[in-house]
Parts: C-alpha cells; structure tokens; sequence
C-alpha cells in the first residue's frame, strides 16, 4: 500500500503532503496516543497514527523522523500544527476512521 | 502613568520566567504602621512623619484585620476641611484593594500601573495582614533577582567553556573548522507551547553539522524527554547543549522542586503527572527512562527540594565511546 492509497482508502483529508511521498510504501507504523511510546520507535519513514491533536505529535514525529502523520476520528489539525508539518516536511493527514479501522486498512 | 517596559515576546527569558514565577508573598515586607479606628487622624499624621511612611493601615484591635486605609492625601484633606482632630473612622478609605501572598508578581505590577496607589496590602489564606507591598519593594526584589540570575547565566557560561576547553584539548582541529558550539536555551514551567522547540532546533543545528541521522535521532530524543520533564515537572530550568566533535553533552538544570525518589522515577510507567499532561500525550513515566536509553552515559543528581540535574553524553564516534568505556572500567 502507497501513501497514495491510503489517502484514497481511508477518504483522507489532506493538510500536508510532501510530493515525493506519495508513491512511497507504507512499512513502518506506530499507532498510539503516547508521544513517550512513539520516542521509543527506531524504524525510518514512520507513519505516525494518533487521535491525539497537539502540536507536541509534530514535535515527536520530526524528533524521530517521521514522514507522515494520520490524525484518527476526524481530528482536524490547528494552523501550528500545519505550518509545523510544512516546516519539518511532514505529511498531515485526516481520516473520520477511529484508531482501530484506520490501521485494520493498512494491515488488508 | 507610563507602561511598564515589559514585553513578554521580546523580554529574555529569564525576565519573563522571574516575573511569572515570583509571588507576591515573596516580596511582601512585613514592617508597616498601623493604628485603630478610634485614633485621632491628628496623631496618626504624627505617627505617619515619625515613621516616614505614607500610608497606615486601619485594624482592630488585634492589630491583623484590615478595616480601611488612610494616606497623606487623607490627612491633607482633613487639615483643609478642618477635621484633622477627628477619628480615623469616617475619613479612612474603606473599600481597599488588596493583594493576595499567592498571587504571580506581575499581577502586583499591574495594580500599581491602574491604580496610583503608592502601597497595597496583602492578605494572607484567613483573609489577615501579611504585610504591605510598594513599588519600591518590586524594584528591589527584581533588580536583586535579575543580579542573581545574570550570576548563574555568568557562571553556567564559565562552566560550559571549561567543559569545552576539557573535551577539546584532543582536538583542536574540529574547534578550528567550528565544529564544536555551546548552545543554552531556557524552558519555562507548564509552557505547553514552546515546549519542543528546544529539542527541534537542536536537531536542525545537529543536521547542518552534518552528524549521523541515527545519532541525531538519540540525542533528540533525549532532550525532548528532558525539556518535556522541566516544563512539566519543574520550576522552569535551562539546558545546555556541549557539541563537540566527539561527542554531544546535555546538561540540564532546572529550580526545583526536586525527585523524591531517583531510583523510582528511573523506573518505567512511574509518573506523578497529572491528568493535563497525559492529555498531552506525556505522563506515561518513560521520560527520564528514555532519555537514558538513548544516551551512552546518564547521570541524573535530585532529591526532594533540590534542583535536579541531568548530564547526558551521547558519542558521535563509536571508537571514542569504546576508549571512555574501558577508561571507566
């Protein structure tokens, strides 16, 4: 699955999107609202999946290099946390799915 | 009355801090004059002359609750209008603002900027007098504060130069083609919106430098950690960040109130958070465990009201870290 199917499955909105990404593979996911437990992950090219809608997820997704954050349950980022994702290049993504059926998508 | 000076955009952060995180009750002076409702406005004006004050609080008679206030233009008023032989009582200001010891400093600051009030009270938990606050009390407080805080920033300077100057004596070269930089940046209790902004310039200034993508990843995660555990935990702190081309050193400190128990809080899921941090997305207790898992070395020094500090080194050259481990053995 490509980021690009993701968006078109999961009916994503999208705040962020860095061109390159699109095409990419999805491989490496981390799921969960605690930014400690994401710090944790040493995988490149993360997609971050959160309900959480802080600016501290953008924080923590630049800290460990992550590319793409989904937002889960319809969260709709505020405008720091958008210009945060253009700043660090990090795709942000919406989808109205909870936690549970946006990454049940990505496992089919 | 003129703007105080004081821009919290534009004002160093050690300023904001210190204005923030004084309390009234820290500079509240204790000394005041104060006589009873029944005294004549004629001998409380000797009192107020012998004294030097220019104003006098009005209590009962155990001296700790405040019935109303009289200042120089109340006794000026009453020798115009012929009345100075008269009781405090009907000539006393009886609606009085006050202060309470808990409020922030700049709230203090404020009053005295809407109001041309030359004293105010302050009123302890049981609604007593504590004491009184002047503007001149303020200026005194800040200007000892700001002396010893440019004294830390002085010393915490020398400190970071000679660790500099320690770990570069192997080599010069790396200082010469300015490779190594000394970076110190101040966090501010329960600041929710800066928090982070530490860690990520750090890591934008590790990037330029051109060290390792993985390394620059443990050495940010490590001061995320550690700026997410000031702002939350602490009274506010700094952190300094050594680079060298051997290694990268972090060193923070912040004011208290100190870990009661190290061993504890190194333990992973222990956390004292409260509920808002944890919406936060922190709180889990993997803070300080984390911050340790990616350092190669990690000294933390606390207890229960002492400041708490952290030094980690994370190596940027793994033949280096082999050196410093057998050196240690």
């Amino acid at each position: 699955m490509t980021f690009k199917d993701l968006i078109e499955k999961n009916k994503c909105r999208v705040f962020h999107l860095e061109s390159e990404l699109e095409n990419q593979k999805v491989v490496n996911v981390i799921a969960g609202d605690l930014m400690s437990e994401v710090l944790v992950e040493d995988e490149e090219n993360l997609l971050l999946i959160t309900s959480l809608n802080s600016e501290q997820v953008l924080n923590t997704a630049n800290i460990v290099d992550a590319a793409c954050v989904l937002l889960v349950n319809g969260k709709t980022p505020q405008a720091p946390m958008i210009k945060m994702a253009e700043n660090f290049g990090i795709s942000l993504l919406s989808t109205d799915l909870p936690m549970f059926e946006a990454c049940k998508s990505i496992e089919n | 009355m003129r703007t105080i000076p004081f821009s919290e955009g534009e004002s160093p952060l050690v300023l904001v801090d210190l204005i923030h995180s004084t309390r009234v009750r820290d500079v509240v002076q204790s000394g005041y004059c104060t006589a009873l409702k029944s005294d004549t406005l004629y001998d409380i004006q000797v009192m107020m002359k012998e004294r030097h004050v220019g104003g006098v609080l009005i209590t009962d008679k155990t001296g700790r609750r405040l019935l109303g206030i009289l200042t120089v233009a109340n006794i000026m008023k009453a020798f115009e209008d012929g009345t100075i032989q008269e009781t405090a009582e009907h000539h006393m200001t009886k609606t009085v603002v006050t202060l309470d010891g808990e409020m922030p400093l700049s709230f203090a600051v404020e009053m005295f900027d809407k109001y041309s009030f030359n004293m105010l009270p302050v009123l302890n938990d049981e609604k007593l007098i504590a004491g009184v606050i002047t503007p001149r009390d303020i200026i005194m407080y800040l200007l000892s504060s700001m002396n010893e805080e440019v004294a830390k920033l002085e010393e915490s300077v020398k400190q970071a130069q000679s660790l500099i100057d320690k770990t570069a004596g192997a080599d010069l070269d790396g200082f010469a083609q300015n490779k190594s930089r000394v970076l110190r940046y101040v966090t501010i209790r329960n600041d929710f919106n800066t928090a982070g902004k530490i860690s990520n310039e750090i890591k934008t200034v590790l990037k330029e430098m051109g060290i390792d993508k993985k390394i620059i990843r443990r050495i940010s995660v490590a001061a995320y950690e550690l700026e997410i555990n000031q702002v939350v935990h602490s009274y506010g702190g700094e952190m300094i960040f050594i680079i060298t081309p051997e290694k990268v050193e972090i060193l923070a400190h912040d004011k208290g109130p100190g870990i009661e128990d190290v061993d504890k809080a190194m333990q992973e899921g222990f956390s004292t958070a409260t509920d808002w941090v944890r919406s936060l997305g922190f709180g889990a207790g993997m803070g300080l465990p984390n911050s340790k898992r990616v350092s190669d070395l990690f000294i933390i020094n606390s207890a229960k009201g002492q400041p708490t500090d952290v030094r980690a080194v994370i190596f940027l050259d793994e033949k280096k870290k082999e050196e410093e481990n057998r050196e240690s053995l």
